[in-house]
């Protein structure tokens, strides 16, 4: 095949991969804090998209003040969410899980009777394409390729360098270990379970101008970032972009080459065979 | 003994549902059945509220008169989530406890088709929003069909979209998988060749993808000139439009479905939405009378923005009570169908009044297709403007 | 064995089952009434595997197979819809045990997400494999089960009309009740007691783990496959649409809601959500949001299930005796993590 649709396909495959790896970035760092799978990670990511929608759409606040705004508040929600509820059944992995469940299912309802049941698009804050040798890149996906790498890499630092960031990674290795190391478990969960759900929230009003919103799109976003942390392993954040990149690929080439829609079959399929080959990913840490 | 209790809990609780009183007199119950939540409720919602608006408006007046008495019109809805079981259990419900003999209501052909052999045997009227040839056949004479498919649009449509753009032949179909989508599919498919088109390719895509870049890719390796995007949702639109604009794709885009112009032209973008073609109520000056605009206006106030989709689910309620009426009877629904197939009236919607009316019989088996005027609307300089009012038309 | 008191309570409710469609007449009833049983199948099929110490978010997968085994049995192949209905629940049996050799040697939350992931991949492949299944078109008019005759007289005829309907999932629910309480109670059973408190006491033992492990999670698919075949002929259509993630997710839920602990437990699980779900038709609007305030409740505050609500509200009770209540010790705090 043409060698321009291949590089299409590839610009395709970093494009969507990056995307998918902002979405998965909270719930793997909630797993790995706290070892609880957040159902609601998709209601939370929808809640940033309303947040953009109205600061930026609805207001008319310049687009990065209502990422900084909106992801204050998720954070807050996030806050929330863990002392009030989370941390009642903290350990008991079940409970946890069906609680984020019904937590998935009252934000979904809820969203439904106060937002409306409609999908509204957001006017993207940089308007157009680029053409590189025949290869397109929307202006909007290339602002969130460079939000995506910035937000990385300032994790990435907060995790190595900065004490919080330590203590939440110490915990996320061996919670006994760290707390003889004095590291407050209560303060690190609250503390960890808000910054997963800013991601989670952060990545919904990234990606609300080059999709749209409803009360719907937090079930599919969801399910791509469970597959996402189990391709590329739990507690690694190189390990969630080779998650991202490897689902970006499937999606892309699999729509390609692939007669209908096969290509999310076959995703499925790898991780059923990842985690009966190597639950921990790639590139997890165990 | 926990046994015992929980034993007599489910005792009273079956009893409890099924003492629910029985209703009153001089009352014309019509059920609505359809998606009240979820991402299909766009169409559900607009069904309901104008089975509602009409409600209020016929009981303003005191009732619905027919022969002498006047009956007061009491709407019962169901939610059916868009998924046949509950459409199942609505169904049941609507017509075994609240026992009534009209329903408004199933929007997707799983729906439909579910429902059917329950309001069938009942004789109840059932007014189907859904696509599917055979749900409005003689082998359901209760049966009709509230909204133009495809394929009474697509026709018309590309007849007159041949005789604009003489030159641009080569077409893809964009189909979203799922059963409605895949009925338009064929009707398109029927359409385009009669209509002098060439289908170059036909893309599937799954309903929950989010983004279009991948499929967009593989559509424009087919080198279209034209893009027809059948049933996709207005989401799905308007990135799709996005990603043939970023991808650099400059020929016609058009869909022969209605959506909501509105969240397609936000979605994709001023620019990326230009010059896209689709089947639209006629809600815009061109064609709107001065009743559209208070139609519009009304519906707003009650139900907090305007649903394009209402312009054309404005007219079923409206025949059925005049079918009603001129059967001079509320339960005797062979000769209400009857009478039904029949039934016209103009629209106070559309410039010119056009007639809307029951038809189909050599296609579908009997006159149970509705017809009503068709907006040709392009998004002209970001607004939706109708271009051209299409009649309806038939393959036979 | 049973206390001479429940022996009397469950013929008593039994009675008022076989008894029921005598004075109930609405089909919306007997709707709402067999839904609730062929939801519970799944749901019990799930209390099995959960006896295995995993939770598995792939149930409804199973579901599906019966389902479409028996539709494609009984049009294509012409076979009688009653043989077809034990060959459907074997093969979701089948697939059980295919699935559950390499599946079940993990653990806790990655089990979760392996079943979930195997789950939707098999929605995808009914979605795609349009030849077996029609894809998103789906199948219509299904034939409804075949007569029950002896000789030239038929017993049971199968029509729009519900009570037959009621009966035939009657008798499954009552068929699969027996096999979950004979199951339990049996070798089988113990062992997986044994090996749910710990795999090591059970090795210890000389257990071949995996094998009990893997019959209990079949027997459960085989449970799941019973219904997808009643669901197929009494529904008389097949889309893929109608086997999701939800599915899965809300048979997890009515078993931790009625209760983990005792072989009633999905059963009542599914009645309250259900019914609570259809008399929440009255508010609407506000249906998904009161249903999700109640799990969380539930959760939250009831941790053992509603079934243990008795211990809640009359805390002085002795706690229970081995075989009361049928307490299965299935539940959550006593379960390893991974």
């Amino acid at each position: 095949m043409e060698p321009v649709l291949f590089a299409q396909a590839v610009a395709n495959s970093i494009m969507l991969g990056l995307i998918y790896t902002l979405i998965a970035l909270g719930i793997t760092l909630i797993f790995s804090i706290m070892k609880i799978v957040n159902f609601a990670h998709g209601q939370i990511y929808m809640l940033g998209a309303f947040a953009i929608f109205y600061f930026y759409a609805q207001w008319h606040i310049n687009y990065i003040i209502s990422l900084v705004l909106a992801a204050a508040c998720i954070a807050v929600l996030g806050a929330a969410l863990e002392y009030f509820l989370f941390r009642r059944l903290r350990g008991q992995e079940l409970p946890c899980l069906l609680l984020s469940l019904g937590l998935a299912l009252l934000l979904e309802g809820l969203a439904l009777i106060i937002f409306g049941e409609k999908d509204m698009g957001v006017p993207p804050p940089f308007p157009g394409a680029v053409n590189v040798l025949g290869v397109h890149f929307g202006m909007d996906r290339l602002l969130i390729i460079c939000l995506s790498l910035i937000l990385l890499l300032a994790l990435f630092i907060f995790i190595q360098k900065f004490k919080a960031g330590r203590a939440i990674r110490a915990l996320a290795q061996d919670p006994e270990a760290a707390t003889l190391q004095g590291v407050d478990i209560n303060r690190m969960s609250w503390f960890g379970f808000s910054i997963g759900c800013m991601l989670a929230g952060l990545s919904g009003g990234l990606l609300v101008p080059v999709y749209w919103v409803s009360p719907f799109i937090g079930g599919p976003a969801v399910v791509k970032a469970f597959i996402v942390m189990v391709l590329g392993g739990l507690g690694s954040i190189p390990g969630t972009v080779l998650g991202g990149l490897i689902l970006g690929s499937i999606e892309s080439f699999g729509q390609q080459f692939l007669p209908g829609t096969w290509a999310m079959a076959i995703a499925y399929i790898l991780v059923v065979l990842m985690i009966l080959i190597r639950p921990r990913g790639l590139m997890g840490k165990e | 003994m926990k046994k015992a209790c929980i034993f007599f809990l489910a005792l009273l609780f079956i009893l409890g549902i099924a003492a629910l009183p029985s209703h009153a007199q001089k009352i014309l119950k019509i059920g609505v059945l359809g998606p009240m939540t979820g991402p299909a409720s766009l169409w559900g919602l607009a069904m309901h509220n104008c089975v509602e608006m009409w409600a209020e408006e016929v009981n303003a007046q005191g009732g619905l008169q027919v022969k002498t008495e006047k009956y007061k019109i009491e709407t019962v809805t169901e939610d059916t989530k868009y998924d046949a079981a509950r459409a199942v259990a609505g169904a049941e419900k609507l017509v075994n406890r609240d026992k009534v003999k009209f329903i408004i209501g199933t929007n997707g052909t799983h729906e439909a088709l579910a429902v059917l052999p329950i309001t069938t045997p009942a004789k109840v009227i059932l007014c189907t929003f859904c696509f599917d040839r055979s749900a409005i056949g003689a082998q359901y004479p209760y049966s009709f069909r509230s909204i133009p498919t495809a394929y009474e649009f697509y026709t018309p449509m590309y007849k007159w979209l041949n005789q604009k753009y003489p030159d641009k032949k080569r077409l893809v179909l964009v189909v979203k998988n799922y059963a409605g989508g895949l009925v338009v599919r064929d009707q398109a498919k029927e359409a385009t060749e009669k209509g002098g088109y060439k289908i170059v390719g036909v893309e599937t895509y799954q309903p929950a993808t989010t983004d279009f870049y991948p499929i967009m890719t593989k559509i424009l390796a087919h080198k279209p000139e034209v893009m027809d995007f059948t049933a996709a949702s207005g989401g799905d639109t308007g990135l799709l439009l996005k990603a043939a604009k970023q991808l650099g794709y400059k020929g016609i885009t058009l869909q022969g479905t209605q959506g909501d112009p509105g969240t397609v032209i936000s979605t994709a973008g001023k620019e990326n939405a230009e010059g896209h073609y689709f089947m639209g109520g006629g809600s815009d000056e061109a064609v709107a009378s001065q009743a559209m605009g208070a139609f519009i206006k009304e519906y707003t106030k009650r139900y907090g923005s305007w649903n394009e989709v209402a312009s054309q689910d404005y007219y079923i309620p409206r025949l059925v009570g005049l079918a009603i009426q001129k059967a001079g009877t509320i339960d005797n629904t062979d000769a209400i169908a009857k009478v039904l197939e029949a039934t016209e009236m103009k629209s106070p919607l559309v410039k010119g009044n056009p007639t809307v009316k029951f038809a189909g019989k050599n296609y579908y088996g009997r006159n149970s297709q509705v017809i009503m005027p068709l907006a040709l609307v392009q998004v002209i300089q970001g607004q939706p403007k109708t271009v051209a009012v299409l009649e309806a038309k038939h393959l036979d | 064995m049973l206390s001479r008191i429940k022996i009397v309570v469950i013929l008593l409710l039994l009675a008022f089952l076989l008894l029921l469609p005598l004075f109930e007449r609405d089909p919306y009833i007997l709707h709402v009434l067999i839904e609730i049983a062929m939801v519970s199948l799944p749901a019990m099929g799930l209390w099995l595997i959960l006896l295995t110490g995993q939770l598995s978010f792939g149930q409804v997968a199973f579901v599906a197979i019966g389902a479409y085994t028996s539709c494609i049995l009984v049009m294509q192949v012409g076979m009688n819809s009653w043989l077809a209905l034990p060959l459907s629940g074997l093969m979701a049996g089948l697939c059980g045990v295919a699935v559950g050799y390499p599946a079940l040697r993990i653990k806790g939350t990655y089990f979760a997400i392996l079943t979930l992931s195997m789950g939707e991949a098999v929605s995808m492949i009914l979605l795609n494999w349009t030849g077996l299944t029609g894809g998103a078109d789906g199948i219509f008019r299904i034939p409804r089960p075949n007569d029950l005759t002896l000789g030239s007289w038929t017993l049971v005829h199968f029509t729009a009309d519900k009570v037959a309907y009621y009966y035939y999932i009657l008798a499954l629910l009552i068929f699969c009740l027996l096999v979950m309480y004979r199951l339990y109670r049996s070798h089988v059973g113990s062992v997986l007691r044994a090996i749910n408190q710990s795999d090591n006491l059970a090795l210890s033992i000389g257990v071949n783990i995996t094998r009990y492990k893997v019959f209990a999670f079949s027997i459960g698919c085989l449970f799941a496959g019973l219904a997808g075949a009643f669901y197929t002929h009494y529904f008389t259509m097949l889309h893929p649409d109608n086997f999701t993630l939800w599915d899965s997710i809300y048979y997890v839920v009515y078993i931790i809601v009625g209760g983990a602990n005792y072989i009633f437990g999905p059963v009542l699980g599914v009645f309250l959500m259900l019914g609570t779900f259809e008399i929440l038709r009255a508010v609407k609007k506000f249906q998904a949001v009161s249903y999700a305030l109640i799990l969380i409740v539930v959760i939250l505050f009831l941790p053992g299930g509603l079934m243990n609500l008795r211990k809640i509200l009359f805390p002085s009770r002795q706690p229970a005796k081995e075989g009361e209540g049928e307490d299965v010790g299935n539940s959550d705090d006593k379960r390893r993590d991974s």
